[in-house]
């Protein structure tokens, strides 16, 4: 029974020092004054250098030379400020905005590369208060709602036909397609929207008049799951990089 | 009893750790300002939406009608490459709204109507009830709403022939039959509280003077790359002929023309 107690102290004991050293070891580069330039190097830190062990998947195309950190930012303060936050906030609702070590990822990350003076479908907008039923089935009011990382997808929706979600009422006095547009949504035939309209509109990419010429469903499956975009490479603009 | 003290050592070793000998605590909120939030949140919506409401009809009358009759174009093309057009002007009103979303300041802004001629901006839902009271009353309304904290939406008017005109010979248009002072739709602000302070309303006001002055830069640079660009300096509206106005020109007009409103707005008196 005595070695038995011995035993469990020793077990919390070593689990408080090994989670405490982790943390540790983990914000120790968070300190300026020791951090390489965070900007350039990948292997700025312990975890860094170990990110083929530890990632979730690969990375999607056009992804593979960031580093860790230019996405997985860290959480605000010291391990023990987070800790005593995140503790505050589970016994008195304490009302702290903090993350334990590392930031959740949010669209901001994204939007430093992939801001456009010309997006179609900026997520702000989906902010707009009219827009409240939409984001609950479309969450298009975050990068992460569509898009996803670490696992090779362009785009992580299984469906194509989520324009619905804001269309289902647009009427062209002037329909520039050899099928009419009013047709196309009486008949629910929204898998189609994306064979000639580029989501967010930075490729150079010329819509067809002819619903036959439009990009196949089977296509722009592909390209969310990482294929070829059947919208060409060629862009528009490139991302307004902050 | 033994094993009761070793656990009672170690978790006073944790709170200690955690709690004593910690550094200081983490801020609650993002950029706290120093003074105490006990304004209503109204007196913020009326003074932004002021300034906006000023820049838009100046933007209207004297970028938009003005340059028209000296050939400068204006479409919802605008942005296209190689299109020689400048903004609408409530694609100007987007453009603010995309340079207020770019600062860390969480102010929304959002048009709308129920007769819009880009089908994206047609009020649904709630939003729709809302605005028939709007159009009811010709006031603004303010809510709450949960996720998105103080929502205010403001009439706006036709205010200009250029706004009866423009919308009425739209081959878009659902509605033809505008008329002035009409109220065409309604510009809604978002922010996440319910009250703000004296500083935040100055810093808000700075922000969205900043983000009115990089909208109109946009058109500039869109501007100078035309063909043949008209002039463009700081001597407008008074050179003899047309020229547009640079951006602290554009600027100055504005907040000549809102101060009035934003300093009655703020004394209380409106």
């Amino acid at each position: 029974m005595k070695f038995r107690n011995i035993n469990i102290i020793s077990i919390v004991a070593a689990c408080i020092i090994l989670i405490i050293g982790l943390a540790a070891a983990l914000m120790a580069f968070n300190n300026p004054a020791k951090a390489f330039n965070e900007n350039n190097s990948r292997n700025n830190t312990i975890l860094a250098s170990l990110s083929e062990f530890h990632t979730l998947g690969n990375f999607v195309d056009g992804h593979d030379g960031l580093a860790c950190r230019e996405c997985h930012k860290y959480s605000d303060g010291s391990i023990r400020q987070q800790i005593q936050a995140l503790a505050k906030n589970a016994l008195f609702d304490a009302g702290y905005q903090v993350d334990f070590a590392f930031r959740k990822v949010s669209s901001s990350e994204c939007l430093k590369c992939h801001e456009r003076n010309n997006d179609r479908h900026p997520i702000y907008r989906f902010n707009e208060p009219r827009f409240i039923e939409v984001v609950k089935i479309l969450p298009a009011n975050k990068c992460l709602g569509c898009h996803s990382e670490h696992n090779a997808k362009t785009v992580n929706l299984d469906s194509l036909g989520f324009c619905a979600s804001c269309h289902s009422e647009l009427f062209l006095k002037n329909d520039p397609l050899d099928i009419s547009h009013a047709e196309i949504i009486k008949t629910n035939d929204w898998n189609s929207c994306l064979g000639c309209h580029d989501f967010h509109g930075n490729h150079k990419f010329k819509s067809p008049s002819l619903y036959d010429e439009s990009v196949s469903v089977q296509a722009i499956k592909d390209y969310f799951d990482g294929g070829k975009s059947p919208y060409g490479t060629s862009k528009i603009s490139e991302g307004l990089k902050k | 009893m033994r094993r009761f003290i070793l656990w009672a050592l170690t978790l006073a070793c944790i709170c200690i750790y955690l709690f004593v000998t910690a550094p200081a605590e983490l801020p609650k909120q993002h950029a706290q300002t120093s003074d105490a939030h006990e304004i209503d949140v109204a007196v913020m919506f009326h003074a932004v939406n002021a300034l906006n409401a000023h820049a838009r009809q100046i933007y209207t009358r004297e970028i938009v009608g003005a340059g028209k009759k000296v050939g400068l174009k204006f479409g919802e093309d605008w942005k296209e490459i190689g299109v020689e057009k400048g903004p609408l002007p409530a694609l100007f009103l987007r453009e603010l709204s995309f340079e207020l979303e770019k600062r860390p300041e969480p102010l929304g802004l959002y048009l709308g109507s129920d007769k819009p001629i880009n089908p994206s901006n047609l009020f649904k839902g709630d939003t729709a009830v809302d605005y028939k009271t709007v159009v009811m009353s010709r006031e603004p309304i303010f809510s709450t709403l949960e996720g998105y904290g103080s929502i205010a939406m403001f009439p706006d008017f036709a205010s200009a022939p250029g706004c009866v005109s423009c919308h009425n010979e739209h081959k878009d248009s659902p509605k033809n039959d505008w008329e002035l002072n009409d109220v065409m739709g309604a510009t809604t602000w978002t922010w996440p509280d319910s009250t703000t302070s004296s500083d935040e309303i100055r810093q808000i006001l700075k922000t969205e003077i900043e983000a009115l002055g990089d909208a109109y830069q946009n058109y500039l640079v869109k501007v100078s790359n035309f063909d043949a660009p008209p002039k463009i300096g700081p001597e407008w509206p008074n050179s003899g002929q047309f020229a547009l106005p640079d951006k602290d020109a554009f600027l100055e007009a504005v907040l000549n023309a809102a101060s009035p409103e934003i300093l009655t707005t703020l004394i209380g008196e409106k």
